[in-house]
Order: structure tokens, then C-alpha cells, then sequence
């Protein structure tokens, strides 16, 4: 089951009204029975069920055992073990000759389980009961892709108990479904393109470059859409879960970029990665290897190829360079747009190594792009209302991103009239069901980071 | 109690608010439905144009039956109206929807179905749109149904609601045009200029006998075919409805022949006529390459079928005859001027058929006979000339000379010596040296000359004959050079 599905809507759905009537007893079982509803949607097999299940035991007896104690020693310890897990089913592929199916939702429930843990083991939080444990590490709308959501503030919710806040419910509503017209309509259209575009790229350097920018386009709306999906449904339910995405190619430097992007995996490394390495605490050189040895396990988190190091590295690279350059010193307003561009090239390049399965693909692809002559969509057999397309949904993502970046759209579109509401709401439909990717003979690609 | 009732307001407020999307939704993709139904089957409308309750016969089926049956031909031979509803590779559970949408508007007395889709040779045309293109013949509650025949789960749910399959053709629309996008919602104009029979030009006409198997082994129909068989035959019983099944000739094998055994089983089983013309071929005088391809019949060969059809019908189903209707005399009248150049002209060198045709047909026969000794004209041949409208006792009175025009089996002007006459815009002369049109010869040197002509003259055929061959006549291969095939 994908997200974008009519089983997930009915869950969504159900478990939205199902959490208005209850209790903070019943509300655990609620989420409960939800999180095991989507587990048996999601087909997962009896390794999936008993991967999370000892996984949800054994963060559940480790958070008893870690409780009132604050070792650094064992709480490093206790967070290692599922951490292991990960390294096991990701990596020992390699070694063994053999590829082994990961657990599904593996890499984002660990990176949770580690948070519960370390949080125990600083003191910030308690140790909660098995169910509770389950319905954090599982908690379906962040399942499969994150947002890797923190433990205190999701424990304050299953617990809470008040009144039902029908506008913050109406707004979730409203962020899932335009995550879901995000997805079908721009991410997985561009992700048709993008194979196309490279495969042309020998007849003009041209379709190079617009793949390499599409595929960015491409990457960030289909990540942020299962962003929106994931947090609209969360909040529907009463969860309100932190944004992964705050417009990040409008980021002037890469540090900005990464306070954008993939928020909750940015921070995730920050709180129990580089602050625990010693940050920026310990001088210069010692700060820029922590930044490099941060962005080293954010590429081995994305995958075990030698592409996915090459791309952390790029990163952490880059980010020392300009570290060393700018510092903390204030982009000029003036400036900002050049910066804005000269860093989404940067992160458009490598962007490029993260895609490709081999380095020699990474450079071919870049040492043929080439700036003219104009091309139309021909050569990449894309026909010329699909061309247009192309470059009218890129706009839309800057446009919206414009006005992301100065408002929140939901609170705005949820403040007005109903008549013009819902009038967008039907222009939203309509072009969703005209321009949207799916029925027969489409493959409608899953979310790049539910492969994580 | 105040926290109890705004949460029964929300929850009120979200079931309304979810029913609006819902029907928001519904609504949208009610109206952007038939918007991206390009390139859609508009045989369905064409039919449903067709004044109410006028058609005599029906036919359903394959392309096979498009090809076989033609409604020009039926007309010529019956006087009643018929129609071909078929569509490429139509499943049998479709052309139990298209009976079904048929029966909407007209009451045919007799249906008559090719069985070509219950053979394994049909699974080589077998393919997503090819079902559609039987399906876009329906309409509402039809279509829904017919849907349901799909086997598969997705492709049913893409079938039954079609924008999932067609709203991708936005990417080869003219976007330009907006106005031609809203004309695709339109119900289709006009008629079906053939009636439904698609035409194959002969363009090859060699002789090749059908090669025809016995039954090896008897099979029998899968229960899914007999369902849908079932269907058909028990709502023709219902409604009165004469049912024929038949098979137009095509290059068969044996596994297929064993098939076609267990359709002619079936039949039997339920009192229905079936009619095996791969069985008949060779006493129809039907060849592959003269009159059809190895799956199709061409329009000699759709001739034959066709009058074949006709007697049967005339002579053990006299079907109800509606009353001469004003449109369908018109599309006829057009129907059978068209086939009538594909019928006569100059690869058709066969008198009989000829002469059969220009009494049927919208054709001018002209005739150049010079009086000799022996003619060799029987009485089969005298009756022939005379229905085409040559008024002259050929066997008593061989020996005096006979010009004469004639159009469609009227005769026109004839006489003992030469003549000129002016028909339709064209000067006629009939001379002694031969035939001209506006001054151009346009018959070869013969002791007998025949032309036949289109009534505008868009096409000629002229056939020179001379007594000295054992038949003047060129029936089949006697009298002309043709090539035998095998």
C-alpha cells in the first residue's frame, strides 16, 4: 500500500474520527489499533511484525532500565543495539553477496528508537509503557518515509485529553491533500520526465542540464509531499508533527539549506550526532570533522553504495568550504538571489551523485550539459504539451515556495471564504485528476525515502 | 457537556464537509469524463442516429463480421435494412452489451453474430483497447455493465470508469483549441456511410482453395463463453429475436476447426442456426486472395457471404420488413453506389457477376452485340442479359445486331444499328467498331462488347469477347488469364 491510496485515505479517515471520541486511555489504543490496521494494509510480513514488535520490546525494557540513571555510557550502549539492526540489514548485503529485504520503515523507527532512548538516558523524558513505545516507533503516518518526530512532544498528545480543535484538524486535512495533489500531480510527473531527459542528453547537453534541474524539482516535491501527506494526517488525528520542509531552494548557503531540508533528520544528527561529538565546542579543525563525520552518516543513512558517501561527503565538504568563507557573517539582501541560485547549483551537482549508480555516470552526465541551443522536447520523445508542462509545474513549486516562504498557505487558505475555498479545492481536483500520474500502464513511483 | 457538543458539531461538520468533497469529486469527474475520450469508437452514436425502430437485421461480432456482411448487398438481395455493430476483436461479453445498447432503439427480427472471438486464433488481436473500442459503443448503464466482463481488477476499474485510462490524452491534445476538446463530449453526427461494413478493395485476385480440417477431437467451449453465449441467445429468445451464428471464411487450423465444432455443438444444443462458411467456401465459389485474406473478407468475398445470408434468411427467417424509411433509402442509395465501384470495376472481369450486379447496382451497362453464327449464349446467359435490362432474345434471334444502354436493369435505349445518346452530362455511342464515351474508345476489340460504367462515369470495366472460346463467357479462370495459388 502506498500512501497515495484509497485504503490509506480510509484510514486517515477513520482514525480522524475514531480519536475525536476518545479518552487519553482509549486514545493509546486507538493509535494502536490504527498503527497495526496499517501495518496489515501495508502487507508487512511476519520479519516486519517481529522486527518492530521485539524492536517496540526491547526500547520499551532498555527505557525502564535507562530511566533515573543518566549514564552516558549506557545509554550509548542501549543505543547502539538497534542501531546495529539498521547497520545489519542495510549493509551486510555487501558482505554476504546477497541483498537482505529491510525491514519496512526500518531506518526511520530506529532513528526514533535512538531518540527515545537518548532522551531517557539525558533525563528530558520518562519511560512510558510497551503500547506507548509501539505507538511512537509505528506511528503510521510517519511510518514509512518519517518525519523522524521527537518522543516528548508525542507522548504530550497521546495523553492529552481537551477539546476537539476542529480548525487545526481542518488545516491537516487540507496540508494532506494538497501533499497528495503535490505528488500526483508535479513529483511523479517529473519523475517520469527525468529518465527521458538524461537519456537525451547525448543529443544535446541541453536536456543534461533540465534533467539534472528537473530531477532536484523532482526529489524535493516528492519528499515534501509525503512530508505534507505524513504531518496533515498526523494533525488530523491530533498529532502535530514538526515540517521536514521549509522551502529549502530558496536557502542562500548550504547551512540554510539544511535547516530546510529534511528538518527532522538534520536536527536528528545535529542532537545526537554532532552535539555529542562535541559540536562546535571543541575548535576549528575538530568542528569541521564533526561536520563532515554528520554529513558521512547522513549519506550511509541514505544507502550503502559508495554514491550515497560520495554525496554526504560532497556535502560536508562543501559545508566546511563555506564555513570557512562566510561563516556566520549574513548573506546581503542584495546578493541573496546569486547565492540563492549559486546554492541550489551546488546542491543540483550533487544531487547528481545521489542519483547515480556509478561516479563515471555522475561526471558523464555532468560534463555533457551544455547551456544552448534551445531544444524542444523531441529528442527526449516528450511531447509538446508535456513540455510546457514541464516547465510550468517548475514554476508553480517556485511560485508556491515564494509564497511559502513569506506565509503559512494552509492557515491562509484555511481563513478563506468558503465559496473561494472551495473553489480552489476544485481547481486543485481538477487539475489532479486531468494532469495527475495514474491508471493503467503507470507505475506510480513510491516515495524515494520510503526506499531509505 | 459544552466540549461533548462542539465535538458532535465537528463531527457533523466533517461528515457534511467529506460528502461535499465527495460529490465535488464525482461531479468534476463526471464532467471531465467524456472531454478525453479521444479517438473513440462513433459507430455507437452513428447507430444510435438511425430512425427509431427501422433496422430488419443486426449484426454483432469482430471485425470478421465488419468485413463479411454488407448491408448494400442484403438490401440489393432482400429489400431490408441491416447493420454491422461489430468492432476489432469484440469479445463475446461485449456484443452481449452492444446487443444490448442496440436493442435500446431498434427491434431487429433477426441478429446474426460472428463467432471469430470464442476461437484461440482471436488472442492474437487480443489487447487493452481493442475491449474499449466495444465498450465506447455503449452508454450509460450498458457501459457500467459491460465493464464488469473485464477480468482483470485494475484494467475493470479503468474500463468502468474511463478518465483513469483517458485523462492522459492531454498530453497529445491540440491545447490550443480548447472548443475541440468540449466536441469530444459531443454526441457524433451523421451515419455510418457503409452501415457499418468496412470494405477491403480486391487487389489481388488469384485463386486459392480454403484449405478446410475435419474435427480431430471434440473440445468444448469454456463456461465463461457459454455464460455469455447464454446471455445472448436467451435475451434474442426474449425479445423475439431470430439468432444466427456464423463464421466468415478465414484461414483456420485444426485446433481452431475442433473449436468451431463445439460452437456448432452449442448451437445445436439451443436451437440456433449456425452457419460455418469455411465449411462452405468451396461450394459458395470462395477463394483466399479472391475473395478475402487470411483473417478478412474483401468485397467479393463479403458479396458472397452477404447474398448466401440472404437467401437463408429469405428462404427460413423471413424477417419483418419495415417500411421504406426516407433515411435509410438515402444511406442505401449512397452505400450501394459505392460498392458498386468496388464490385464492377475493371479487377471484376467476370460477366455473370457483372451483369448480376448491374441489375442490382447504381452502374450504366452499355452493349455492342454483333450477330455471328454461333454465340454460345445459352439460356442461363440470355436470362442474365435480360435482368440486366438487354431486352432481346439472344437464342431465337442470335443473328440480328443489338446496340443498347441500359441503367441499373432499366434499359435506357436499344436498337439493330448503331446510335449515339446522351446520359448524365456524357455522350454514348455505340458503334460498329465499338463503344466510346465522349469520344474515347473505351472497350477493347471483341465480336461482343460489354461496358459497364459508374452512373457519373467515375469508373468504366469493359468486357471484349469473342465467340470462338468455348464460353465467351469469363467464369472464373475459363476465358481469362489468372493465377491459381498453392
Amino acid at each position: 500500500m502506498n500512501v497515495v491510496s484509497l485504503p490509506y485515505l480510509g484510514l486517515a479517515g477513520f482514525a480522524c474520527l475514531f480519536l475525536m471520541f476518545t479518552d487519553r486511555i482509549k486514545r493509546r489504543y486507538t493509535v494502536f489499533l490504527c498503527n497495526a490496521v496499517f501495518l496489515v494494509l501495508l502487507r508487512a510480513n511476519l520479519r516486519d511484525w517481529l522486527y518492530v514488535l521485539v524492536l517496540s520490546g526491547y526500547v520499551y525494557l532498555a527505557g525502564r532500565m535507562l530511566a533515573g540513571k543518566r549514564s552516558r555510557g549506557l545509554t550509548l550502549i542501549l543505543c547502539l543495539i538497534p542501531v546495529l539492526g539498521l547497520v545489519f540489514y542495510k549493509y551486510a548485503g555487501h558482505f554476504l553477496g546477497d541483498r537482505i529485504l529491510m525491514p519496512l520503515g526500518l531506518s526511520f523507527y530506529t532513528f526514533k528508537a535512538v531518540s527515545y532512548l537518548a532522551e531517557i538516558g539525558k533525563g528530558k523524558l520518562k519511560s512510558r509503557d510497551f503500547l506507548s513505545v509501539f505507538d511512537y516507533l509505528v506511528f503510521f503516518p510517519a511510518f514509512m518515509a518519517g518525519p523522524i518526530h521527537r518522543p516528548k512532544e508525542f507522548f504530550a498528545e497521546l495523553r492529552k485529553t481537551g477539546t476537539f480543535d476542529y480548525t487545526d484538524r481542518k488545516n491537516g486535512c487540507i496540508q494532506a491533500g494538497f501533499g497528495l495533489a503535490e505528488k500526483m500531480l508535479i513529483a511523479d510527473e517529473l519523475s517520469a520526465l527525468v529518465p527521458k531527459l538524461f537519456a537525451a542528453s547525448s543529443a544535446s547537453g541541453v536536456y543534461a542540464l533540465l534533467g539534472i534541474i528537473v530531477y532536484s524539482f523532482r526529489i524535493y516535491t516528492d519528499f515534501d509531499s509525503y512530508s505534507n501527506i505524513a504531518i496533515g494526517t498526523a494533525r488530523m488525528m491530533g498529532f502535530h508533527l514538526e515540517p521536514n520542509f521549509r522551502t529549502p531552494y530558496l536557502a542562500a548557503t548550504l547551512k540554510e539549506f539544511w535547516n530546510r531540508w529534511h528538518i527532522s533528520l538534520s536536527t536528528w544528527l545535529r542532537d545526537y550526532v554532532y552535539i555529542p561529538l562535541g559540536g562546535s565546542r571543541k575548535g576549528t579543525l575538530r568542528r569541521y570533522l564533526n561536520i563532515i563525520i554528520v554529513f558521512l552518516v547522513s549519506g550511509i543513512w541514505h544507502g550503502s553504495t559508495a554514491m550515497f558517501v560520495i554525496w554526504g561527503l560532497g556535502h560536508g565538504i562543501l559545508r566546511c568550504v563555506e564555513e570557512a568563507i562566510i561563516g556566520r557573517r549574513e548573506i546581503p539582501k542584495a546578493l541573496r538571489p546569486l547565492f540563492i541560485v549559486l546554492n541550489f547549483v551546488f546542491v543540483s551537482i550533487l544531487w547528481v551523485f545521489f542519483r547515480s549508480a556509478t561516479v563515471s555516470e555522475a561526471l558523464s552526465i555532468l560534463s555533457s550539459v551544455r547551456f544552448a541551443p534551445f531544444v524542444d522536447g523531441s529528442a527526449a520523445e516528450i511531447g509538446i504539451n508535456e513540455w510546457h508542462w514541464m516547465f510550468v509545474l517548475i514554476g508553480i513549486v517556485i511560485v508556491t515556495d515564494l509564497l511559502r516562504s513569506r506565509k503559512d498557505m494552509i492557515v491562509w487558505l484555511s481563513e478563506r471564504p468558503f465559496p473561494l475555498r472551495w473553489a480552489v479545492y476544485a481547481a486543485v481536483m481538477v487539475l489532479v485528476i486531468i494532469f495527475g500520474v495514474y491508471g493503467p500502464g503507470y507505475d506510480p513511483a513510491d516515495f524515494i525515502y520510503v526506499t531509505f | 457537556m459544552e466540549n461533548r457538543n462542539n465535538t458532535i458539531r465537528s463531527f457533523l461538520s466533517i461528515l457534511l464537509k467529506s460528502a461535499l468533497a465527495l460529490a465535488l469529486f464525482a461531479g468534476v469527474w463526471y464532467v471531465l469524463t467524456p472531454l478525453f475520450r479521444l479517438d473513440r469508437n462513433i459507430d455507437g452514436d452513428q447507430y444510435r442516429n438511425l430512425p427509431e425502430n427501422t433496422l430488419d437485421v443486426l449484426c454483432l461480432g469482430s471485425s470478421h463480421i465488419q468485413y463479411s456482411f454488407s448491408p448494400a448487398v442484403f438490401y440489393a438481395e432482400t429489400g431490408l435494412y441491416s447493420y454491422v455493430l461489430g468492432s476489432p476483436c469484440q469479445p463475446v461479453q461485449s456484443s452481449y452489451a452492444v446487443l444490448d445498447e442496440a436493442l435500446k432503439t431498434q427491434h431487429p427480427s433477426v441478429v446474426i453474430m460472428d463467432v471469430f472471438t470464442l476461437l484461440p486464433q482471436s488472442e492474437v488481436c487480443y489487447a487493452d483497447g481493442l475491449f474499449y473500442k466495444a465498450l465506447d459503443m455503449t452508454t450509460g448503464k450498458t457501459r457500467a455493465e459491460a465493464a464488469e466482463a473485464v477480468p482483470n481488477e485494475e484494467m475493470r476499474t479503468a474500463y468502468r470508469y474511463d478518465l483513469i485510462m483517458n485523462h492522459d490524452n492531454w498530453k497529445r491534445m491540440d491545447l490550443k483549441e480548447l472548443g475541440k476538446i468540449l466536441e469530444n463530449a459531443r454526441k457524433a453526427d451523421g451515419f455510418n456511410e457503409n452501415l457499418g461494413f468496412v470494405p477491403m478493395e480486391v487487389t489481388d485476385p488469384v485463386y486459392m482453395p480454403l484449405i478446410t480440417y475435419d474435427t480431430s477431437e471434440t473440445v468444448e467451449l469454456s463456461s465463461d463463453d457459454i455464460l455469455w453465449l447464454d446471455r445472448i441467445v436467451n435475451r434474442c429468445r426474449d425479445e423475439g429475436i431470430v439468432l444466427i451464428l456464423m463464421k466468415s471464411p478465414f484461414i483456420i487450423d485444426q485446433e481452431n476447426t475442433n473449436i468451431l465444432h463445439a460452437v456448432w455443438q452449442y448451437a445445436e444444443s439451443r436451437n440456433v442456426e449456425y452457419v460455418d462458411f469455411i465449411a462452405e467456401a468451396s461450394s459458395l465459389n470462395w477463394f483466399i486472395g479472391m475473395d478475402g485474406d487470411t483473417w478478412h473478407n474483401n468485397v467479393w468475398g463479403a458479396e458472397i457471404i452477404t447474398k448466401e445470408l440472404a437467401r437463408r434468411i429469405q428462404t427460413e427467417h423471413p424477417a419483418a420488413s419495415h417500411r421504406e424509411n426516407a433515411v435509410w433509402e438515402s444511406l442505401l442509395q449512397k452505400a450501394r453506389s459505392k460498392l458498386a465501384g468496388s464490385l464492377m470495376n475493371d479487377m471484376n472481369v467476370d460477366p455473370y457477376r457483372l451483369l448480376d450486379e448491374a441489375a442490382k447496382y447504381p452502374s450504366i451497362a452499355m452493349l455492342a452485340y454483333h450477330g455471328r453464327g454461333n454465340t454460345t449464349i445459352g439460356p442461363g446467359e440470355n436470362d442474365l442479359l435480360n435482368r440486366a435490362g438487354f431486352a432481346k432474345d439472344f437464342i431465337h434471334d442470335f443473328s440480328t445486331d443489338y446496340y443498347a444502354v441500359a441503367v441499373q436493369g432499366e434499359l435506357i435505349q436499344a436498337g439493330s444499328a448503331p446510335f449515339t445518346i446522351e446520359y448524365n452530362g456524357a455522350q454514348i455511342r455505340l458503334a460498329s467498331d465499338g463503344i466510346y464515351i465522349n469520344g474515347e474508345s473505351v472497350c477493347g476489340p471483341g465480336e461482343m462488347q460489354l461496358v459497364f460504367a459508374a452512373p457519373d462515369y467515375s469508373w468504366t470495366n469493359s468486357i471484349p469477347i469473342n465467340y470462338a472460346s468455348r464460353w465467351f463467357w469469363k467464369n472464373g479462370c475459363d476465358g481469362f488469364d489468372c493465377t491459381v495459388g498453392w
